[in-house]
């Protein structure tokens, strides 16, 4: 039996096949097949553990498709986690198959090469300029809107400039450090005292934020720096590692992990902030996994884990969103829980609390506001006869609300539930929590509400 | 639910009955066939697809040849005509919850799909009925219903996954079928197709009818061997004005048996009366972490539901008979969230009790409310007699048990006195009045145990009932009754 099996073969032998997973698996609710159910993927996998299944491509597809939304792990009440299992069982076909070549191309050709990465989107938005706007037939591919797949002008962290106002200075590591990464945007700051160390805090932007939705990190920072932050980019930041620990491909993940952990440590920061549920996901508590073979790393790992926030979260845990200072945003709003958050993280009361800190912010919540909307990664793109349904579920909830907003708080959701809601036409915005909080204080500046302004200079 | 290997291969060399073979090979010919009567995309032939297939909730697994998903009654009709022309045996499968291996292809064979015929046809507010498919998940029916104020009132442990045409076909129960029955009370009128192929209708859509044979109660709990469930009109209830939930305490978990009868004993019925034991308080609070007592030896979980009105004296009746029989503790849940997490300790507890040993085999006797106390203590004295650990868990209102003997199958030696503990534990409950299975079904896991209440005249009489239906023996054979 291949190490990998061996480290979750125990886990394997508490399912006892009670079935009470079918009612959460998302992708069984969709197919009503067995063999893509929990139970029925881990029944395989310990086949193959004991030798009386080969790792044909049958097997593959099953433990490929699956959307890691951990649903089956919460419901499971043996306490089996089949989420980590069918991991497992993705490294080893890895180790014992190799990498797809798809999933190659993706993961070791693309998420592991910033600047790859980065080109690969730049020919996106050309395609996008050149062709998509006039050939709708090429719009949706494999049911992913490409033709209006978010793409930033130019990646977030590439444009950080030089010195830049704001009382975020570039640089930002600590003496000694690499090159002096970035820090700000320019964003206009409330007037204050200087902030001490215990003030700084760096952000992890992650691939998506970076290359397809930067205004969300230009919220991030904004929202930092108007609640007296100095926020720190380092620009040679990597990818979390999770397109390849999800895809098995543990060796790379731990690569860019390293860098990861390498730099941020060598930051005086109180606090990493990540906005992409995924990310910190990975920077929280997967970097363990990660590195539990190499003892002499963890207390690194453990260092860096510790100080890893979600935005949310980080804002809630701080106090650092006074109501005061926020202007009114009179809309109906509702909320998503990325999977990867809620489950992933516990981080379910925070956004929810901010956003009912908004003033004028009527929000309801959704049916199923927990459930997958259907990206999971590239999932969506591998089996979109699955992750359609999943989709059109959430969309048909968020409806029901009635409401103008659909807020949440990962990228990667983000971007399959407003590519949903451009398919099907509807008139609902997807935002991510932090730029509809920053909207609130862009609004309590506009309406000249010099009172919050005071308030804040007098902390 | 567990078979010893030494039982099973006492069952192989038996034959598994029917006179069929032990496998049944099927065709590349009748595969072919299948497909055109369902479609390419409703036939599973690969091994991978197969071995998932081969399981339900129990431990054993025999490997099918082909799996098919009918869209309809005219389908499942089909498939049953070829079936009977080429003698394949047939399994029926809705979740594959079944904790008696009543969803098992024991000969290979097919297995009929029926997850997939999953619409809920209609639902008649006014006459306070519903027309499903077999494959409607409970837990998606109940769902469906509440926000009309109404609600199917069987709720099995596995009511998230589980399907009505399971429910069905093992005739199941749950915790609030203490006050409102079972499934064949919420049955009105079938639609079966016959093994032979026919498609019949049973019974109507009215509570009251005395016309012929009370056909819709026989299929009832037929475990999937008389005819294939294809449309099931169902009695539905309005949902309760309130309820109570309370959580009564006990240091001896005779007390807490005893309460049960005292309950019963003075024509109280609550909705739900619910025993568990000290390990089994463990298991489940390790799990759903909702505050229960670790340390006490037994819990009754109790609902009284009715007219607000009524709830806080129903409540008030039932504390005080708890106290008169020694409950160190008895608490009202305060919130809905509570409830609701007190609920889904007890159902997740049986998967729960993996934490404690590996395997798990779990009986399903019953018998009268009065017996609970001594049925209670007899199961403690078995395991301490065979020296293993049986979780004491209870339908209590209603006397059905549900004691969760705990093991490792690797371990032959104790399997063995697994089995030995489990035929006491059923002897027991013949002895004082009761039955082997409350709603788990016979299936095949009972099936060696069936001449323990039934004469040989009972079981030829099932025989014969079951070749006037299936004269080929083709539909779930070797169930309920070996050969």
């Amino acid at each position: 039996m291949n190490q990998v099996l061996q480290d979750v073969y125990g886990d394997l032998m508490k399912c006892n096949k009670c079935g009470f997973c079918q009612a959460n698996c998302r992708v069984y609710k969709e197919v009503l097949e067995e063999g893509l159910s929990a139970r029925g993927r881990l029944r395989l996998i310990k086949a193959v553990a004991d030798g009386e299944l080969a790792r044909t491509e049958d097997y593959v597809q099953k433990v490929q498709a699956c959307l890691q939304c951990k649903e089956c792990a919460v419901s499971c009440p043996s306490g089996v986690n089949p989420d980590r299992i069918i991991l497992a069982a993705r490294r080893d076909l890895v180790e014992t198959r190799g990498l797809g070549i798809l999933k190659r191309l993706a993961v070791r050709g693309l998420f592991a090469s910033r600047r790859r990465l980065a080109l690969s989107f730049r020919s996106l938005r050309l395609l996008q300029k050149l062709f998509l706007s006039w050939m709708p037939g090429l719009a949706k591919v494999r049911g992913i809107n490409l033709r209006k797949f978010p793409v930033a002008e130019r990646p977030l962290l590439a444009s950080l400039g030089g010195p830049a106002p704001g009382n975020s200075t570039p640089g930002g590591l600590a003496p000694g450090g690499p090159a002096p990464g970035g820090s700000t945007l320019g964003a206009s700051t409330p007037g204050g005292s200087t902030p001490g160390r215990s003030e700084r805090v760096a952000f992890f932007t992650g691939c998506m934020i970076d290359n397809t939705l930067p205004e969300i990190g230009k919220a991030v920072v904004e929202v930092l720096e108007r609640n007296g932050r100095k926020v720190i980019l380092p620009r040679e930041q990597q990818c979390c590692g999770t397109p390849m620990y999800i895809s098995g491909d543990l060796q790379t993940a731990r690569q860019v992990a390293r860098a990861n952990v390498e730099l941020f440590n060598r930051l005086d920061v109180e606090a990493i902030v990540v906005a992409c549920a995924s990310c910190g996901l990975a920077l929280k508590k997967e970097y363990r996994e990660f590195f539990k073979d190499e003892p002499a790393f963890l207390p690194q790992v453990e260092a860096f884990s510790a100080r890893v926030r979600d935005i949310s979260e980080y804002l809630v845990e701080q106090a650092l969103v006074d109501p005061a200072e926020l202007g009114r945003l009179p809309a109906r709003v509702t909320y998503h829980d990325p999977c990867h958050l809620v489950r992933g993280q516990g981080v379910a009361a925070q956004p929810r609390s901010l956003l009912k800190a908004i003033p004028g912010v009527d929000f309801v919540e959704m049916a199923e506001a927990d459930r997958c909307c259907g990206a999971g990664g590239m999932f969506q793109a591998f089996y979109p006869e699955i992750a359609g349904p999943i989709t059109r579920r959430k969309l048909g909830n968020i409806a029901a609300t009635q409401a103008e907003y659909v807020v949440t708080g990962c990228p990667a959701c983000l971007q399959r539930i407003q590519g949903g809601l451009d398919l099907a036409r509807m008139p609902q915005k997807g935002i991510h929590i932090v730029e509809l909080l920053n909207m609130a204080h862009q609004a309590a500046e506009n309406a000249g509400e010099k009172r919050a302004r005071a308030a804040t200079g007098s902390r | 639910m567990v078979v010893p290997e030494k039982q099973l291969a006492a069952e192989k060399e038996q034959g598994r009955g029917n006179g069929l073979p032990e496998r049944v090979i099927v065709s590349e010919k009748v595969k072919r066939r299948l497909a055109e009567i369902v479609g390419a995309d409703r036939i599973l032939t690969a091994h991978e697809d197969l071995m998932v297939y081969a399981y339900d909730a129990t431990l054993p697994e025999y490997l099918p040849e082909v799996v098919v998903f009918p869209r309809d009654a005219a389908q499942v009709a089909e498939i049953l005509k070829l079936a009977n022309a080429e003698q394949i045996p047939v399994a029926p499968r809705g979740a594959g919850t079944n904790l008696s291996g009543g969803s098992l292809p024991l000969h290979g064979g097919i297995v009929l799909g029926l997850a997939r015929m999953n619409r809920i046809l209609e639902v008649d507010k006014e006459n306070l009925t519903a027309v499903v498919e077999p494959g409607v998940v409970n837990a998606d029916l109940q769902a469906y219903l509440a926000p009309m104020g109404l609600f199917y009132p069987p709720d099995p442990a596995s009511m998230n996954a589980c399907t009505i045409g399971g429910n069905i076909a093992e005739n199941s129960g749950g915790p609030r079928c203490l006050k409102y029955g079972v499934t064949r009370d919420y049955v009105l009128g079938l639609e079966v197709v016959l093994p032979t192929g026919e498609i019949i209708h049973t019974g109507g859509r009215t509570v009251k009818n005395t016309t012929g044979y009370d056909l819709t109660r026989l299929f009832v709990g037929s475990e999937g061997t008389l005819g294939i469930v294809t449309r099931a009109n169902l009695r539905l209830l309005p949902i309760p004005e309130g309820k109570r939930t309370l959580l009564a305490v006990y240091d001896d978990l005779n007390d807490a048996s005893r309460t049960v009868s005292a309950i019963i004993g003075q024509g109280i019925i609550p909705t739900t009366l619910e025993l568990m034991d000290n390990m089994l308080i463990g298991c489940a609070e390790d799990f759903a972490h909702v505050g229960l007592p670790k340390d006490a030896a037994a819990i009754l979980l109790i609902e009284v539901d009715g007219f607000q009105e009524s709830l806080d004296r129903q409540a008030r009746v039932i504390e005080q008979l708890c106290r008169d029989n020694k409950a160190r503790e008895v608490r009202r849940a305060q919130t809905a969230e509570e409830v609701n997490r007190l609920w889904v300790a007890r159902r997740t507890v049986i998967g729960a009790v993996a934490r404690v040993r590996p395997s798990y085999s779990l009986q399903d006797v019953t018998v009268p409310p009065s017996k609970l106390p001594q049925m209670v203590s007899r199961v403690v004295e078995i395991s301490g007699k065979y020296d293993l650990p049986i979780g004491v868990l209870a339908h209590a209102g209603d006397g059905n048990l549900h004691p969760l003997v705990l093991f490792d199958k690797r371990n032959r030696e104790e399997t063995e006195r697994v089995e030995h503990a489990e035929s006491e534990i059923c002897e027991v409950a013949l002895a004082l009045g009761g039955t082997l299975s409350g709603e788990h079904g016979i299936g095949l896991s009972k099936r060696r145990r069936l001449s323990l209440e039934f004469s040989a005249d009972e079981i030829e009489l099932t025989r014969r009932l079951r070749a006037l239906f299936d004269p080929n023996g083709i539909l779930n054979p070797g169930k309920i009754v070996g050969e």
